[in-house]
């Protein structure tokens, strides 16, 4: 069976993630051999969950990890209510 | 006020790590203060429950990343956000790219990915990543990243975002043929 260049793409997510049986790597190797644009999508993947990571190591160096007094003391006040009610 | 000067000498000397933890995982610092101040209102309810079989900081941490996956989970289930794309649209989109048999309706390959090591280094590149991620589903958006956030095997991730194994690799796969096409598009502008 030939797979599709929809399903193709779908089985190098799949792959990445929990990996496939060996008819599954069969169908994915075959397909490849003969589209391009399907062994492109490979690289393209990669690249994009290197994008991702970087983005998020940068997203967390850019937060404040220091927590305000204000935030602190509304904790303690809230802690203050729910035992007085 | 059973408990209330522990409870309030935990505030002062756990709750630095704990917002620390928070904010790594949820990458939001006003869902991480919300996510502490949970955290903390659950320990005072749960304190006669707390019996000293684990340290005060293991117990609230438990607690916490509890908190961060009910977080995960609530974005999963959300309905949708107004600036990003709901997911049935996106869904279609990404099922545009492909024709009844599911061939590519699109055979170009675009030059700009060839250059892949120097692609991340490009703050253009990474302004634009930025973009295209804000614009998915937020459902697919925190599937996406659950893999860097919760840095966990995909059967923990999947547990913890309640989706299946086959529902995880499929809104990753929509997920990259949305950023992918998005990628391209403003490559040519």
């Amino acid at each position: 069976m030939v797979l599709s260049c929809k399903k193709t793409t779908e089985l190098i997510e799949k792959q990445n993630i929990q990996g496939l049986g060996i008819i599954e790597r069969f169908q994915l190797k075959t397909h490849q051999s003969m589209c391009n644009v399907c062994t492109s999508y490979v690289k393209q993947s990669a690249i994009i969950d290197k994008a991702i990571q970087k983005l998020i190591e940068e997203e967390i160096a850019k937060l404040d990890p220091k927590l305000d007094e204000e935030t602190r003391n509304r904790i303690i006040e809230k802690i203050s209510e729910s035992q007085g009610q | 006020m059973q408990g209330h000067e522990t409870l309030t000498s935990w505030v002062k000397e756990y709750s630095d790590d704990l917002y620390r933890w928070a904010l790594h995982k949820t990458l939001d610092e006003d869902v991480a203060k919300d996510l502490l101040q949970e955290t903390f209102l659950a320990a005072t309810k749960g304190f006669a429950k707390f019996k000293k079989k684990s340290s005060p900081k293991t117990w609230l941490f438990s607690i916490l990343n509890n908190k961060i996956y009910d977080y995960y989970r609530s974005n999963q289930r959300v309905g949708n956000k107004t600036v990003s794309l709901d997911e049935d649209t996106a869904r279609e989109v990404s099922e545009g790219w492909f024709n009844e048999s599911g061939g590519w309706t699109n055979h170009t390959l675009d030059p700009h990915w060839e250059d892949d090591i120097h692609l991340l280094d490009n703050p253009d590149f990474n302004r634009i990543m930025k973009m295209c991620m804000d614009d998915l589903p937020l459902k697919w958006k925190t599937a996406i990243t659950a893999k860097y956030l919760i840095d966990k095997d995909s059967k923990t991730i999947c547990k913890e975002l309640d989706i299946s194994t086959s529902n995880y690799w499929q809104i990753i796969h929509r997920s990259k043929l949305l950023l992918r096409k998005c990628i391209e598009n403003s490559w040519s502008g």
